[in-house]
């Protein structure tokens, strides 16, 4: 899963990739509105953390020029103008979700997974597909009553596959949303995960379509 | 918002391209002056025709008078009997003559005959007049008519002196020019003075205007001003009041979190101070959060921008489901059920930002308290009737008093419950309008806002 900050404060920025890295999400950040419109036109973002207050131009009119070009990913606004009439513009111009500043990570945390899973069409506070459920606070799966234990690139790659179920995913788009920008990754990486991830549970989730990518789907009972 | 309000004056300020009162008295003055001139050239026109006729009807009178003095004798000649011809056969100038031609005869006035007045037929027409002047000055209107009379050709030409009648007109037409002239000075001296008159409340609205704001003399316009302008001035009377009462209102609000900020600032001070355990670890926290909170307060009063006359249309029925989206996803894991009764749409004319900044609150404070559900009640009627209730744990009666008091700052209220509703109140107070805190049927808090509009 691949989040765009845009946030012009570098100590924000700063702790908010640190947190978000931890949480599982491969993270890059924009630190003013001509490198966020690069980025986004250049990576598949997943989701996107957006301050108001930019030194080269105004958040909400980016946002605006997102929607128009028909960007849909969820954006959260993070911003200091906490103002009634400020967070109702900001999801009239096209935000999902509006935070003010000072804010709690947790909280923070907490509304990005419920934009991600909202995004993907779910409306509980869980993912669950068939007999495997997500368990997002300890980073882990359960397979039906037992618990798979995971490592962060294991949780993260299983979670945008449960994430995107019966769809064919390239190897190149999965390690776009395992990774930022500032990191060097072997070239199987991919594959080597897929194969820990089949091991590790029971019935079989991941399919392999040769030459094309992988498939996640839930196996008939 | 405050702020800009006391800028200088900038250099954009839209200049007088004219003078109302000099252009009014100049369109004016043309009217009167053409006006006088036409009704003068008019005058003497009428007059100058009128007389022309009368004269020529008279003359037309002495014609006949010279055919019927025409009688036949035996032998078919015409004569013409002298005594009924009257003046026209005096000797010399007596003012009228005539001229008579029955075929070769002349007949004529003794001055005609001796050649002293040159008149003579004019062969042009059958019937006839003009002027003549003799070179000694005489004037004369002269008339003449050809007929047939019993089987003789007659040509008779008349003629009277108009030299006295028409120098006494000439008289009379430079007199009423002279009257004319006179009375058109005595009209343009009155219009000048009572439009004059007519400007000096705007004179002095203007001195009044220029005293407030370079002198600082007096705190609105008083003096009286016709009905067309009282709007205007009443506009400018209203705006200096919510100057006033806005800057009025961010010095109070300066004023009073300074006054606030005293006492957690010493303690913070105090805490410093003694060596660091858990406990005071804990107050410094709480101070701190204080502060926060204070601060929090206080920017959102001095934000609130109150009754201007400036107004726009809110419509509740598409900013309250956003707000209440927002909350939902703030406090997605409480699962709160939001019932609505809304109408279709609904407009209140006031400060947008005002508006939702009271709607967020008490929505806010209500999700905030709520168990299970929320509801919502947006009256049609005219103005705001909002009511907001909760299945929370809901407010004692002592509480609510508290809340409420007027002029109450929030530094002496309960905690927690109270920036939200102390901002709401705020609001609803500037609008004239009303808060009602009650026991709900939901269980919690009901909360009702009337503002007329």
């Amino acid at each position: 899963m691949r989040i765009l900050i845009v946030e012009d404060d570098k100590d924000t920025a700063a702790s908010l990739l640190n947190h978000l890295e931890t949480e599982g999400y491969a993270v890059d950040s924009a630190f003013s509105v001509g490198d966020a419109r690069y980025l986004m036109q250049t990576f598949p973002y997943e989701l996107a953390v957006l301050d108001l207050g930019l030194p080269d131009g105004e958040g909400l009119l980016l946002l605006q020029e997102w929607r128009h070009q028909g960007f849909k990913l969820p954006v959260l606004v993070l911003t200091g103008r906490d103002a009634w009439h400020e967070k109702v513009d900001g999801l009239k111009a096209g935000a999902d979700d509006y935070m003010g500043k000072p804010f709690h990570m947790e909280e923070l945390t907490a509304r990005l997974q419920a934009l991600f899973r909202r995004a993907h069409g779910e409306s509980t506070n869980q993912i669950q597909r068939g007999n495997l459920r997500l368990d997002e606070g300890q980073q882990c799966v359960w397979e039906g009553e037992q618990q798979v234990l995971l490592t962060g690139a294991e949780y993260r790659l299983l979670r945008y596959l449960m994430l995107h179920p019966a769809q064919l995913l390239s190897r190149q788009q999965l390690l776009e949303q395992l990774y930022d920008m500032e990191t060097e990754v072997a070239s199987n990486v991919v594959e080597v995960y897929i194969r820990r991830l089949r091991k590790k549970m029971h019935a079989r989730y991941i399919h392999t379509r040769r030459g094309q990518g992988y498939l996640f789907s839930v196996p008939p009972p | 918002m405050t702020a800009s309000a006391f800028q200088p004056p900038s250099e954009t300020q839209p200049q007088a391209s004219f003078s109302l009162q000099h252009r009014l008295q100049f369109f004016l003055g043309s009217a009167l002056v053409l006006l006088f001139l036409l009704q003068w050239a008019l005058a003497v026109w009428v007059m100058d025709y009128t007389t022309d006729r009368y004269i020529i009807s008279r003359l037309e009178h002495d014609i006949q008078t010279v055919v019927s003095a025409l009688s036949e004798k035996a032998n078919g000649e015409l004569i013409l009997d002298r005594s009924r011809l009257g003046i026209l056969v005096q000797p010399g100038f007596s003012g009228h003559y005539y001229h008579l031609k029955i075929d070769n005869r002349e007949l004529a006035s003794p001055v005609l005959k001796d050649d002293t007045l040159r008149l003579s037929f004019r062969e042009d027409s059958k019937a006839q007049w003009w002027e003549h002047f003799e070179p000694n000055g005489m004037r004369l209107m002269v008339y003449q008519e050809s007929r047939q009379y019993k089987g003789k050709m007659l040509h008779v030409l008349v003629a009277e002196d108009i030299q006295l009648l028409f120098s006494t007109m000439g008289w009379f037409t430079w007199g009423y020019a002279f009257f004319s002239l006179l009375l058109l000075l005595v009209f343009l001296y009155l219009q000048t003075r009572l439009i004059r008159q007519l400007f000096q409340p705007l004179h002095q609205l203007r001195n009044e205007v220029s005293a407030l704001m370079h002198q600082g003399q007096g705190s609105s316009l008083v003096s009286s001003v016709p009905f067309e302008i009282q709007p205007v001035v009443s506009a400018f009377n209203e705006l200096l009041e919510v100057l006033n009462t806005r800057l009025l209102r961010s010095r109070n609000a300066l004023g009073d979190l300074a006054h606030a900020l005293k006492k957690p600032l010493a303690l913070i001070h105090q805490l410093q101070k003694e060596p660091a355990t858990i406990h005071s670890q804990h107050l410094l926290q709480k101070q701190l959060e204080r502060i926060e909170e204070l601060v929090n307060y206080e920017l959102k009063r001095a934000r609130l921008a109150g009754t201007g006359p400036v107004k726009e249309a809110v419509d509740l029925c598409v900013e309250l489901p956003l707000i209440v989206k927002l909350l939902e996803q703030t406090y997605a894991s409480r699962n709160i059920a939001v019932r609505w009764r809304l109408p279709e749409t609904h407009r209140f004319y006031g400060d947008r930002q005002d508006l939702l900044e009271l709607c967020g609150n008490i929505l806010d404070n209500a999700f905030k308290w709520a168990h299970h559900s929320i509801r919502i009640t947006l009256s049609t009627d005219d103005g705001l009737n909002l009511s907001i209730e909760d299945d929370g744990p809901g407010c004692s009666r002592r509480e609510r008093e508290r809340l409420l008091q007027r002029g109450a700052r929030f530094d002496q209220q309960t905690p927690g419950h109270g920036l939200g509703l102390a901002i709401a109140k705020e609001i609803v107070i500037m609008y004239n309008g009303e808060l009602l805190l009650k026991d709900s049927a939901l269980g919690g808090l009901q909360v009702n806002i009337r503002i007329c509009s």
